[in-house]
């Protein structure tokens, strides 16, 4: 699984606003009626919360992530959304997980697992 | 599936800060309910189910039970759900819950969690609803008489107030409402939107029907959700379910947002507004043809109780999402993007989706021979559209009277 240079070079804005528009298209949620920028990326910032409390685990005990997280240079940012996005779709999550792996990698990793 | 499950599943999307959000700072404050003096006034006792009150946040709520809007969610989704089962049969997988979402803007989403669907409604969907009700049916009945040539009177049959002040104030008093909603997220004076439109000048019947209004405008909101998820529409992860890079995702979904969002528009009114009541409503109407408008049964249809009642709600819902975008837009968006179906890619416009309901009648299951007369509402959607923020009362008069023949 790789992951493109595009993802990883977009700001947590585009990101969110990526999921955002990834969780209308899989009919994880419908609003009913349009919707500002703001109001996408809170929606896709508190499901995104809700999903991280229930994969914290399964990312935080990999051995690749405690590898990365005890020595960065181990592992390309590339490399361990990658690793992310293995543990993501083995869990029941009903979007594609390459934007959600890039914003936990990006901006959450640490936090998450620390 | 268990609604437990699903609670959980709810309390887990909240966190510790929508939990605070949801449950609110504090009861509401007022003592008493401004629509209790209305009604009052108007001859009624005890008939106030909603809270009429000077902060907007409060408005909406149960009149015998403040502090959140929870027990209201409960009502709308014991209604919708049995409206929707009525028509349509629900998915026996996942369990169904209506909840207050954490959200601070306007609206309803549904969304489906590990164990089901949740149908999240805005603390402020609640208010602007319940208030936009009280201006609406005060907004329409004016324009009504106007129209009609027929002017408000007292006890002794004097003229109360001229027919055209009063269709311009109880516009001006909904527009600006909307307007304010829509640039602050409140409305810094609920009362006084109320007493500009001149409420106070409408028959007893009309206190039930705004309430009556209210209900129906929640009921359509979830029913419209309820609709996405009985018609397929949040099953679209076999069409994009690859852990792939977004840059490299292309959805191809069966059916185009705004066709779906027209689906479940179609889905929610023709379960708000139900099946066989078209015999009543012709009976109602001999009534009232042989003069009969002052009968209880015909109050039945002032009061908003028929299946013409809970249409007309639906109508004036859409008026207000028609309004939003004029407003968010800056434009006239029914004429610019009417065509395109499209305000953002995912919904139709407000005057798009007014439009295709006023060409629902069928629902109403009338008598071929028997048609609703939707000149009124069509008019009093006109009205609405000359905004006070740009239209002097002059030039507004001056346009009735051009619009009307009367030059």
């Amino acid at each position: 699984m790789m992951i493109s240079a595009d993802d990883l070079e977009k700001s947590e804005d585009e990101l969110l606003l990526d999921l955002a528009s990834q969780l209308i298209a899989s009919g994880a949620i419908r609003y009913s009626g349009p919707l500002d920028d703001k109001s996408r990326r809170e929606r896709a910032r508190r499901w995104m919360a809700g999903v991280l409390e229930s994969v914290k685990r399964s990312i935080c005990n990999d051995p690749r992530v405690i590898s990365y997280l005890h020595d960065p240079s181990t592992q390309s940012l590339a490399e361990i959304a990658g690793v992310v996005v293995d543990i993501l779709s083995a869990a029941s999550i009903s979007v594609p997980v390459g934007t959600l792996a890039v914003l936990i990698v990006k901006g959450r990793i640490h936090s998450l697992c620390g | 599936m268990s609604l437990a499950l699903l609670q959980a599943d709810y309390v887990k999307f909240l966190g510790e800060d929508g939990l605070r959000l949801v449950m609110g700072d504090e009861p509401a404050t007022c003592v008493g309910n401004e629509l209790d003096l209305y009604a009052r006034k108007a001859g009624l006792v005890n008939a106030c189910r909603y809270l009429l009150s000077p902060s907007f946040r409060d408005c909406g709520m149960l009149s015998r039970d403040r502090g959140s809007f929870a027990p209201v969610v409960t009502d709308v989704m014991n209604r919708s759900v049995s409206a929707a089962m009525a028509i349509s049969a629900l998915p026996s997988e996942g369990a169904i819950a209506l909840a207050i979402s954490p959200y601070d803007g306007f609206g309803a989403e549904v969304m489906r969690t590990e164990h089901g669907f949740l149908v999240l409604f805005s603390p402020v969907t609640f208010s602007i609803c319940f208030l936009y009700a009280v201006l609406a049916v005060t907004s329409a009945q004016a324009t009504g008489l106007l129209h009609q040539g027929r002017v408000p009177r007292g006890p002794d049959g004097a003229p109360l107030i001229d027919p055209f002040e009063w269709a311009y104030a109880s516009h001006r008093a909904l527009r600006s409402t909307v307007r304010e909603f829509l640039e602050s997220g409140t409305v810094a004076d609920p009362l006084g939107k109320v007493a500009e439109a001149r409420f106070d000048l409408l028959p007893w019947h009309y206190v039930v029907r705004a309430q009556a209004t209210y209900e129906q405008m929640l009921d359509f909101l979830a029913l419209h959700e309820l609709g996405h998820i009985c018609l397929g529409h949040m099953d679209g992860m076999e069409q994009v379910r690859r852990a792939v890079p977004s840059a490299s995702i292309s959805y191809e979904v069966a059916s185009p947002m705004p066709a779906q969002e027209e689906a479940a528009d179609e889905f929610a009114l023709e379960c708000l507004v139900g099946r066989g009541g078209g015999e009543e409503l012709d009976a109602l109407f001999d009534l009232v043809e042989k003069g009969g408008e002052r009968s209880a049964e015909v109050d039945r249809l002032w009061t908003g109780g028929t299946s013409l009642g809970r249409y007309m709600s639906a109508l004036q819902l859409m008026k207000l999402f028609d309004i939003f975008s004029s407003q968010q837009i800056g434009m006239d968006v029914g004429v610019t993007f009417t065509d395109a179906c499209e305000v953002n890619g995912t919904h139709p416009a407000g005057q798009h989706r007014l439009i295709r309901m006023m060409a629902s009648q069928r629902v109403l299951e009338l008598p071929t021979t028997r048609r609703f007369n939707s000149g009124p509402l069509i008019q009093w959607s006109n009205w609405v559209n000359f905004d006070a923020a740009t239209h002097t009362r002059e030039r507004v008069r001056e346009l009735y009277r051009m619009s009307n023949g009367l030059e």
